[in-house]
């Protein structure tokens, strides 16, 4: 059930309608809770009680960490959470690639392990940790009742691809009662509409292109697969972000709300200003659980650049099982150790780097894109040969649809930039229906039929 | 604001924003060409209509006096006439006229060549028809254009379709006449009849038996009989047409058929009948070789999928210029 599919917006109507009529707080929970049991269980109903168990499980070492009276106990129910949840992920996740890397190096014979893996494990598991972390670290206080939890933890809108939703920033909000609110629902639906055109409109039309060139890169002319590139790079940021408007717009409808997580990213100046404006739920993590937690840029200079780098590998790991995420972390993790590195001998960035500093980052983060899509180095290899015009031969295919859309992105950065604001509708003025209207109406009649899952439901 | 002033206000800007898509429709995103009835042929593109093409390329063309995108029919027939019967391939769906294959070969053998390509017609609509448009062009040569499509058609019930009927086969043409009402919206609105189109895609595309089977490329058992039958009928208007088979190629692959079986069946029946058949795979295969450019596909769709671009025209010009003088050779005493 994908947010841009017929089949959930009937289950969105219906469990707005259960909610709308819902008598009391308890019941809201309830129907939320259930719809979004309902809402996982669309693709496998057993990964349902999966969720259930992983959620009971930090739940309760939440509360004995916070029960523990010495710092060594409340440190081993850390570390049987963090062991559970990371377990999870090895388990699911990565034991299959494990298996299979160990039979590549050693030429051994080991079955590989066929385990289906549970949709959105990266997410709620990365979630739950935070959980446990905060409680340990004494920033939050568990949860008390075990409803709570599982319901921050399900809550539909932000389970399968995030964004990552800390306990510290949803928990409070349990306390509140959340009514069916028109204002909300208004301001929902105008962000899940911006999603929903993001993902329709541009994502799904970009992806044609970058489907046909990362399938075949040889096919094509250099030129073509240099088309193909950029547009992958601008399907994974509509694709990924228009995900997060309908999940925040979602929450928003139920009067939630979820911290945002992206920021005009290719409107960055240098890498690590990308990496605050790009998924910045997941940055954020990495820095508070993982990049801190080794130290930081607390024990010298080596160290913080070892960090950085051990902080993006684990980053580019944490979305597949795949050495190609490796070194898509590994090279981000270059850029920014370089780029502290020369922040730190230059403070003051002169006009020359902030005039090439933006183009600059964007296109090196569209060619680490290539790492991340591509399946294997070997296809990986093959792009970029074609990308320095080794053989620069092949079909010519400029997709029409891709390049509007590159026009279209082009516009909307260029009113961030003027006008610091985002486009955005709001309803109370007739213009902004008609013009949702119009603008699903020409995602009918020109985008491609069906619908395609988001980018990052795999990781 | 008020409720009713707000709604009006609303809809006011939606009219304003559709009357600017009706307005983009006709004059650069259309692509569904206008319908009108005829007694003999059923629903046939309108006459003297100009038809914008963009699902796949981009092209303008203007339909002639019989609804066939062609040059007018000249007053007096010559004697040396081409005429080709095909699908949305031969009619050149999403090319300029002047580049398609029949126009090409025309220029190529120096004589009038009349396209009656009709987007989704069949064989068996070919040869249902071929009586009307005989007496309509007075051909010398005829040339049937087939491909895979054709073999998924033929007992499609939607359309021109064969039924058996004891051991032979009887042609069935269903013809569902529109309403006046859908006849005047579907006339009237370049947008409508996109946004229709689209909706029916969208939501009935899927259940188009005969298109899984396309996919799927399967043949019906009964097949090579129904082909022998369509080839007699043809044969028993006293005419030995060319048949000329487009293939299903994958570019990825190195260029191969892949529906190559419905190939073998249309080679096989065309020569049992005595025809001359003429498969363009080779040349347009080495073309590719040459050039690494499909034959197939747009800027607007996938490389390699689709409708015949205009190097795939060019290329299956020549040959068919080679196959009418070649014909014509051996039919000469």
């Amino acid at each position: 059930m994908i947010f841009s599919s017929a089949t959930f917006l009937i289950f969105l109507v219906f469990v707005l309608s259960i909610v709308a009529i819902a008598r009391s707080e308890t019941q809201r929970r309830i129907a939320i809770f259930v719809a979004s049991l309902f809402f996982y269980g669309w693709w496998d109903w057993r990964f349902c009680f999966f969720l259930v168990a992983a959620s009971t499980i930090d739940y309760k070492l939440a509360l004995l960490i916070q029960q523990s009276s010495t710092q060594t106990t409340k440190k081993r129910w850390l570390a049987l959470s963090l062991c559970s949840n990371l377990g999870l992920l090895a388990v699911f996740k990565y034991l299959g690639w494990f298996v299979a890397s160990v039979n590549e190096a050693f030429g051994s014979n080991i079955p590989v392990p066929d385990i289906p893996l549970p949709l959105g494990i990266s997410f709620f598991t990365f979630q739950a940790m935070s959980y446990t972390i905060d409680v340990y670290r004494g920033h939050f206080d568990p949860s008390r009742r075990w409803f709570d939890f599982s319901f921050s933890m399900s809550f539909f809108p932000h389970l399968i691809s995030g964004p990552i939703v800390r306990a510290a920033h949803f928990m409070p909000q349990l306390r509140e009662p959340h009514p069916l609110r028109m204002e909300d629902l208004h301001d929902g639906v105008a962000r899940f509409s911006r999603g929903f055109l993001k993902k329709t409109l541009l994502a799904d039309q970009f992806a044609v292109c970058a489907d046909q060139i990362f399938a075949d890169p040889a096919f094509f002319s250099s030129p073509s697969v240099w088309v193909g590139v950029f547009a992958y790079s601008a399907q994974i940021y509509y694709d990924f972000s228009g995900y997060t408007d309908m999940a925040i717009g979602l929450a928003r409808m139920f009067g939630f709300h979820f911290p945002e997580n992206f920021d005009h990213p290719y409107l960055s100046g240098n890498i690590t200003e990308f990496w605050r404006r790009w998924h910045i739920s997941l940055s954020t993590w990495l820095r508070d659980y993982l990049y801190i937690s080794l130290g930081g840029n607390r024990k010298g200079r080596a160290r913080t650049y070892l960090n950085l780098m051990l902080t993006m590998l684990l980053g580019g790991l944490w979305h597949g099982a795949n050495w190609t995420f490796v070194a898509w972390g590994a090279l981000h993790g270059i850029a920014l150790a370089v780029h502290k590195l020369v922040s730190e001998r230059w403070p003051e960035p002169g006009p020359l780097r902030r005039a090439f500093g933006m183009p600059i980052t964007f296109v090196f983060v569209t060619l680490c894109w290539v790492f991340f899509r591509s399946p294997t180095f070997a296809e990986a290899s093959v792009v970029f040969q074609k990308l320095a015009f080794v053989d620069s031969s092949g079909a010519e295919w400029m997709y029409s649809f891709a390049l509007s859309g590159f026009a279209l992105a082009v516009c909307s950065h260029l009113y961030r930039t003027l006008t610091k604001q985002s486009l955005s509708f709001n309803f109370r003025r007739p213009i902004h229906v008609a013009l949702l209207a119009f603008l699903l109406t020409n995602t009918l009649l020109f985008s491609r039929t069906g619908t395609n899952p988001f980018i990052y439901f795999q990781f | 604001m008020g409720y009713v002033r707000y709604w009006s206000q609303v809809a006011g800007w939606l009219l304003a924003m559709f009357a600017v898509f009706e307005v983009l429709c006709r004059l650069a995103i259309s692509n569904t060409p206008e319908m009108v009835s005829d007694k003999r042929f059923g629903p046939i593109t309108a006459p003297n209509h100009v038809q914008l093409q963009s699902n796949e390329g981009w092209a303008k063309n203007r339909t002639n006096e019989l609804g066939n995108i062609d040059a007018p029919m000249p007053a007096v027939l010559p004697e040396d006439g081409i005429l080709v019967v095909g699908d949305s391939l031969t009619q050149g769906d999403q090319v300029p006229m002047s580049e398609r294959y029949t126009d090409r070969a025309g220029v190529l053998l120096g004589r009038r060549i009349y396209n009656a390509g009709h987007g989704s017609w069949s064989l068996v609509n070919h040869v249902a028809f071929l009586e009307a448009e005989l007496s309509r062009y007075k051909p010398r040569t005829i040339i049937v254009q087939v491909s895979g499509n054709d073999l998924g058609e033929m007992w499609s019930r939607g359309q021109a379709h064969l039924q058996e009927k004891g051991t032979d086969f009887t042609i069935a043409v269903p013809y569902a006449k529109n309403s006046k009402l859908h006849e005047l919206i579907m006339t009237r609105s370049a947008f409508v009849r996109r946004f229709v189109q689209r909706l029916r895609a969208t939501f009935f595309g899927k259940a188009d038996a005969n298109d899984t089977a396309k996919r799927a490329q399967v043949v019906d058992s009964r097949t090579p009989r129904g082909l022998a039958y369509l080839m007699l009928r043809m044969k028993s208007h006293g005419i030995l047409p060319i048949v000329l088979y487009f293939p299903t190629l994958d570019y990825h692959r190195g260029c191969i058929d892949t529906w190559a079986e419905a190939g073998r069946l249309f080679d096989d029946a065309a020569r049992d009948a005595g025809f001359v058949f003429v498969d363009v795979t080779r040349d347009l295969c080495q073309s590719f070789a040459k050039t690494r450019q499909p034959l197939n596909g747009f800027w607007n769709t996938v490389p390699g999928e689709g409708h015949l671009n205009s190097a795939g025209h060019a290329v299956i010009a020549q040959s068919v210029a080679d196959a009418v003088r070649r014909q014509e050779a051996q039919a000469r005493p």
